[in-house]
């Protein structure tokens, strides 16, 4: 064989494999633009809801978290699971209030999910707001710990459904291993997507962002320092300030 | 100068001075210490890009952290530095339909009206808004319709940056009577940015959706320069692997 022939076979060659790379590329692209199993899978990772069974025997807790979605349809599916699982009682866990909240711009966290579910059928003798006020789910997770203490209670924790996996972690690392194991996670539905389509809504990739986001950050640096709101003064005062220091 | 480098580390491997792994190596250690580099410089300090407020018409404030931005309108308002707040109206959400919580112009009515901006200085504008673009592509029309009128936008300093490119591509050199102040918020600490979930989030976000705008908003020379970006990729990395297999028949 030239050396002439060896180089025709060597443009030959990678013409071919050329070839091969780009079938393989447009098969691959064809399949996953057009079927959006994959994209089902990405989601599914973050959703852990473990209610969906039988009712679980003895009293059972609902409890609604500092940072529960504030949605008609979210409270639905908090009264529906209340109903299924026979929910002795509904737990509100306070929020430390924020300066709208102050204001009386917008209610309060609980007094609204309260009024909420009221509407929904849940006698107000059976909803129970905490006393102490929480700043983030890990505080949540320490006072839902406190709540239960050593009673005999089977405790469902509703969070929106692509922060359930990262909730069913924190309460692992929080709660002792025999607290942890009566404590379940209902994973409520965002009326706007799941996990079969959040790739139609900005909604739905900012949720699957926040949800890769919060169990990425719970595994690999756990607690975060808390922050609590400055009151209105106060916050004015240190806006002024931060303003004024723009100038230099 | 790339030319030259490649024909340098292409004989060094010849030569057997330098295996390829090792170069490998080099060129991942130099992507992490430079990663590192730029992580350590704050991120956070790029994407601010607020000034000292100046005496202004409004101020238009933008929906979203309605516990910050609102109460700096009204701070600006009670130190006598704008005459007026512009809100634009956002599309309903499904806790406003729902009536379970006020939209978000109500919300920043509501706190200006408490901290003592009168009513008749608030002005709600447009209709359905859904995102900063929408929101400032409506302050761009009113900017336009009153040719004398300067404006103060007020959001937080994570959000300036995408913004004023936002300014830039809707109104050209009108964008000068459009200036940006940022509403500070506890608990944005940009330089302990890793530390907590909601900057990390916060700032990651704003970078992904910047490259976004910069895709769907921007102008040709963006996809233009990406492409040629790629296309020098493809080919130096041709070279690099023909450089290899020359080595590997030597």
């Amino acid at each position: 064989m030239t050396k002439e022939n060896v180089e025709e076979v060597k443009v030959v060659g990678r013409r071919a494999h050329l070839v091969r790379v780009c079938v393989v590329i447009g098969v691959v692209g064809l399949i996953l633009a057009t079927s959006p199993w994959w994209l089902v899978g990405v989601a599914s990772i973050l959703v852990i809801d473990q209610v969906s069974g039988e009712p679980v025997q003895g009293p059972v807790w609902l409890v609604l978290p500092s940072g529960f979605p504030k949605l008609p349809e979210a409270y639905d599916q908090v009264a529906n699971v209340a109903e299924r699982m026979r929910a002795e009682k509904v737990v509100l866990i306070p929020r430390v209030p924020s300066r709208v909240e102050l204001l009386g711009v917008v209610p309060l966290g609980v007094d609204l999910s309260r009024e909420e579910l009221q509407k929904r059928g849940i006698p107000s003798e059976r909803i129970q707001t905490l006393r102490e006020e929480s700043t983030d789910f890990w505080d949540d997770v320490k006072l839902i710990s406190d709540a239960v203490g050593d009673q005999r209670v089977a405790v469902v924790v509703c969070v929106g459904r692509f922060e359930s996996r990262a909730a069913r972690y924190v309460l692992w690392r929080v709660l002792k291993p025999d607290v942890f194991d009566r404590v379940s996670v209902a994973a409520i539905r965002d009326p706007r997507y799941d996990e079969t389509d959040w790739w139609r809504s900005r909604r739905g990739w900012k949720s699957l962002f926040l949800g890769y986001a919060s169990l990425l950050h719970a595994i690999f640096l756990g607690d975060p320092p808390g922050w609590r709101p400055m009151n209105i003064e106060q916050y004015e005062d240190w806006a002024w300030q931060y303003l004024l220091a723009k100038k230099g | 100068m790339a030319t030259f480098l490649e024909k340098w580390v292409v004989q060094k491997v010849y030569n057997g001075r330098v295996g390829l792994r090792a170069y490998k190596l080099a060129i991942l250690g130099l992507t992490i210490v430079g990663v590192i580099w730029v992580l350590s410089l704050g991120p956070e300090k790029w994407l601010d890009a607020s000034v000292c407020p100046v005496s202004a018409d409004y101020a238009f404030v933008l929906p979203g952290e309605e516990n910050s931005r609102p109460f700096v309108a009204a701070l600006l308002f009670r130190k006598g530095v704008i005459r007026g707040v512009l809100i634009p109206k956002n599309a309903p959400t499904p806790a406003e339909v729902g009536k379970v919580l006020p939209g978000a112009a109500e919300v920043i009515r509501g706190v200006l009206l408490r901290r003592g901006v009168p009513e008749d200085a608030i002005r709600v504008i447009g209709s359905e808004t859904a995102s900063s673009w929408d929101d400032l592509a409506l302050l761009a029309q009113f900017v336009r319709a009153h040719p004398d009128v300067t404006v103060l936008v007020i959001t937080n300093s994570f959000h300036t940056r995408r913004c004023q490119w936002i300014l830039n591509r809707q109104l050209g050199p009108e964008s000068g009577r459009v200036k940006l102040v940022a509403a500070p918020v506890e608990w944005y600490d940009g330089r302990r940015w890793y530390e907590s979930r909601e900057v990390a989030t916060t700032m990651a976000s704003e970078y992904l959706k910047l490259a976004f705008y910069w895709i769907r908003y921007g102008s040709g020379l963006i996809w233009i320069s990406g492409i040629v970006l790629v296309t020098l990729l493809a080919l130096w990395l041709r070279r690099m692997k023909i450089g290899k297999r020359v080595i590997g028949e030597g």
